[in-house]
């Protein structure tokens, strides 16, 4: 006992232990991702779709964002104009006939969720699609930012239903949280309404980008 | 989410949380002798490596526990803060921590250490840090642009190189044994000049 | 007593050698075995409180209905109470598999293997006589004991045998491991294994903290030491034990060899470890501050760090003096005028108790000296104003990066951010160009 005690010095132990730790966590991450995502078999991808599981709701994007969750990655896949003009906040602009391209793909990352949304909901569920069979988790945010608008965007009480509470709350964080700053859409894009102006809007005009201050030691 | 930790916490429990952490970094810190400049700066003349050891240690054992545990579910990695990648604003930052190192002999976490085991010039150096961060907000204006600008998002490594993070930890730990051993073997070396000279 | 005669049987004492054996302190217990014990104490005791609190079934429900509002109102939902009786449970299953690995050269495998908690036959006949004793059908003398009595072992034996059950059904249950079926017995055993334990633990905390005769047992249990006549008639055996140790000691000593103090000797490896006063192994700190890195992100969901704490106080401080500088000011008025005051966040308290900590950790070493950290060669006042110039530095860059070696090297390292690793090659770099021409500074 006592010799093969010493011959093994604790640090090659230690070191042996996490290396082999290391190993472990590394081939089951490899297994975890392959599996992560929808199926890419015809058949089951098709019943996803049927149940919506291949769809995000505004709302919960809009609870990501404010949880400032870091395991997705929103694309924007409008013209870029489009972009400049409003775009979903943390989304990155990759336009869609750009994004098989190498310049596109290298953006993506294979270990997050990652949600497309255009103006509508076909170009966004094509391109998830295509996403998918390239082995990504590739979601469509239901309806596009047309939706986005209606759900997150615009008071409630304009539509004339009737709040109920528990929704109401998270509404009003929603609303606090991303009416901060000039938001109203171009003219020319005609399709989302015109956003109203919101009593006690944190943020003044100031152009300047104001500095996000991320927890940590920002 | 049916993930335990991250945890949101009421305020008390909260305050008490972030001192009870605090003092375990503290505690550990100086424990291993980064409350002294002259231990600390010992490893940029390549004869103590214990800065590299424990923090690269600490950061591989961090990052499998991480891992791990985000495996298992048990933690929301989704929750976790990954700090932005501003790319040159971290470089030229870097360059400067790293200066301001090796001339005042300690960074802001370990010069607390050093000030509260009694060294003056610990507490002068953290003297230095607040005057530092003072002249950056006054001037921070004249290069909001450069400071603010050009993002990357939450950029991490296994994004970069496409692989999970489960085998970048794993590469992390080879490479940081492989560094540790590297640096024991300088160490000796060192070591073993130093006894010629004397 | 004289050191030549160690009696083999109990004799009975003169009053002057009870007095004096009265008087002298042996070790029984040692730090590490003392911290467990009452970590092991306290989270039973939030165990059971929050356990009781959750068991909510109709036919089953253990506790009055105030105390379960009384419970859950303490924590917010039934939800938050779950998750704290998980977490903690988690915990102290970490931290015996811990003593379980680390400590069972030293501390398990004495009392397993060497049989400190094995039964002979004193004890079997400890036991019976002990029973009628209580009954009142005997009055014979107890068998003498060894450094735990029968029933002590009875106890420690019977916990052992439930602990692991424990563990294992609250993790099935907190995980859902196995399905309905599985999670289903795993609740039966779990209840039925605490059960046992809180039978056994009446008893336990009976004989520690009531009854009279084993006061020194439960002093022993704070200070670790009991006095000799205590040993001597309830652990007579034991005591002998030590009493013959202490004789090979004396003549040791006698015959000029060499050997520790006692003292240092019967310390463990826990007690060594926090008193040392050389520096520890860098991979020891390097494991704790990981385990501390780590506890932080399952906690705060973000890592450690400190130039953003200094930051907050230095905002602090100027809108103390002057706030209209600072609520006009485009930097500094990012920090207040939110929802929450400038103060109220994890870096600000944090700093506090790395302050606190590192005094904590170089006074049990003997380190806190006021004194100025230089190399031979340079004076105090260049030390001094270097030190100055370099945190100047440090704190500009620190900013610039949106952190330092704490806050984005290590916490943005074990998330693997790559702004991170970008930051750290700088600052390992400029440390060593920088090292060349501070020479005469440190060497």
């Amino acid at each position: 006992m006592k010799n093969w005690e010493v011959r093994l010095s604790g640090k090659t132990l230690a070191a042996a232990v996490v290396l082999g730790f290391g190993a472990v966590m590394a081939l089951a991450s490899m297994a975890a991702q392959s599996n992560a995502g929808l199926p890419s078999n015809p058949q089951s991808l098709a019943a996803a779709i049927v149940e919506e599981r291949d769809h995000v709701q505004p709302r919960e994007l809009a609870q990501w964002i404010l949880e400032k969750r870091t395991d997705y990655q929103l694309i924007d896949l409008r013209a870029a104009w489009e972009f400049d003009d409003y775009h979903i906040p943390t989304a990155v602009h990759i336009p869609l006939d750009q994004l098989f391209a190498d310049a596109g793909l290298k953006q993506l990352e294979r270990g997050k969720k990652i949600v497309v949304y255009g103006l509508g909901a076909g170009h966004p569920a094509q391109a998830s699609l295509l996403l998918t069979l390239k082995g990504y988790q590739a979601y469509s945010l239901k309806e596009g930012i047309t939706a986005w608008w209606d759900d997150v965007m615009t008071p409630q009480s304009l539509r004339g239903e009737a709040p109920d509470p528990a929704g109401y709350q998270q509404l009003r964080q929603l609303r606090q949280r991303f009416s901060g700053g000039p938001v109203t859409p171009a003219a020319s894009s005609g399709v989302a309404p015109a956003l109203p102006s919101m009593p006690g809007a944190p943020g003044g005009g100031t152009p300047k980008k104001k500095l996000k201050l991320g927890r940590g030691c920002s | 989410m049916n993930a335990l930790f991250p945890l949101t916490l009421s305020t008390g429990l909260f305050v008490v949380l972030s001192i009870a952490l605090g003092f375990l970094f503290g505690f550990f810190l100086e424990r291993a002798g980064f409350g002294s400049a002259l231990k600390l700066t010992g490893q940029f003349y390549l004869n103590d490596w214990s800065v590299l050891k424990v923090m690269f240690g600490a950061i591989v054992v961090a990052c499998l526990g991480l891992v791990l545990l985000s495996m298992m579910g048990i933690v929301d990695f989704g929750m976790i803060y990954v700090p932005e990648a501003y790319y040159l604003p971290m470089l030229i930052g870097g360059l400067m921590v790293g200066l301001g190192f090796i001339v005042g002999g300690y960074c802001p976490g370990t010069g607390v250490v050093a000030a509260s085991t009694g060294k003056w010039d610990g507490l002068v150096f953290l003297a230095g840090i607040v005057a530092g961060i003072f002249v950056f907000g006054v001037t921070e204006p004249s290069f909001h642009d450069f400071f603010t600008g050009n993002s990357r998002g939450p950029v991490t490594l296994s994004q970069l190189t496409g692989l999970p993070s489960g085998v970048l930890a794993f590469l992390l730990a080879a490479m940081a044994i492989g560094a540790f051993w590297l640096g024991e073997k300088v160490e000796r070396s060192m070591q073993a000049k130093k006894a010629v000279q004397e | 007593m004289t050191s030549a005669t160690i009696p083999d049987r109990q004799l009975p004492l003169s009053p002057d050698q009870a007095e004096a054996m009265s008087q002298r302190l042996i070790k029984k217990h040692d730090v590490a075995i003392i911290l467990l014990h009452w970590f092991n104490a306290v989270t039973w005791i939030l165990e059971l409180l929050t356990g009781a609190a959750l068991i909510r079934s109709e036919h089953f429900q253990f506790a009055p209905q105030w105390f379960q509002s009384l419970i859950v109102g303490i924590f917010g939902s039934r939800a938050n109470l779950l998750r704290f009786h998980i977490a903690l449970g988690l915990t102290w299953i970490f931290v015996f598999s811990m003593y379980g690995i680390f400590g069972f050269r030293t501390y398990l495998r004495r009392q397993v293997l060497e049989k400190e908690i094995g039964l002979d036959r004193d004890d079997f006949a400890w036991l019976r006589i002990r029973t009628l004793r209580i009954l009142g059908k005997s009055s014979e003398h107890l068998p003498p004991q060894g450094i735990y009595n029968a029933g002590q072992k009875m106890f420690a034996l019977m916990v052992y045998a439930m602990i692991p059950v424990v563990m294992l059904t609250g993790l099935i249950m907190a995980f859902h491991w196995g399905g309905t079926v599985l999670v289903g017995w795993a609740v039966v055993f779990h209840f039925a294994a605490v059960a046992v334990v809180v039978s056994g633990l009446m008893i336990h905390v009976y004989m520690g903290a009531v009854f009279p005769e084993e006061k020194p047992a439960f002093f022993s249990m704070f200070t670790g030491m009991v006095n000799e006549l205590y040993a001597y008639h309830h652990h007579f055996k034991w005591w002998r034990e030590v009493k013959m140790q202490e004789q090979i000691w004396r003549q040791e000593v006698a015959t000029g060899e060499q050997s520790l103090p006692i003292s240092e000797e019967q310390a463990g490896p826990v007690a060594r470890a926090l008193r040392m006063k050389d520096y520890w192994p860098p991979y020891w700190a390097a494991f704790g501050l990981g385990l501390t890195l780590l506890a932080t992100f399952l906690v705060m969901g973000q890592g450690l760090g400190a130039s953003g704490g200094f930051t907050r106080y230095l905002v602090w401080g100027l809108n103390a003096v002057a706030p209209g500088y600072v609520g006009a000011h485009p930097y500094w008025s990012n920090y207040v005028g939110g929802d929450a005051p400038v103060l109220m966040d994890f870096l600000v308290f944090e700093l506090l108790g790395v302050a606190l900590g590192g005094f904590v950790s170089g006074w049990l070493a003997g380190r806190v000296r006021p004194s100025v950290d230089k190399g031979p060669r340079a004076t105090v006042r260049t030390r001094l104003t270097l030190a100055f110039v370099g945190g100047g530095i440090a704190g500009f860059g620190a900013r610039l990066a949106r952190g330092c070696t704490s806050g984005l090297a290590l916490s943005g390292g074990a998330v693997l951010s790559a702004g991170a690793f970008v930051f750290m090659f700088a600052v390992f770099g400029a440390g060593f160009a920088g090292a060349v021409f501070m020479r005469r500074i440190w060497r």
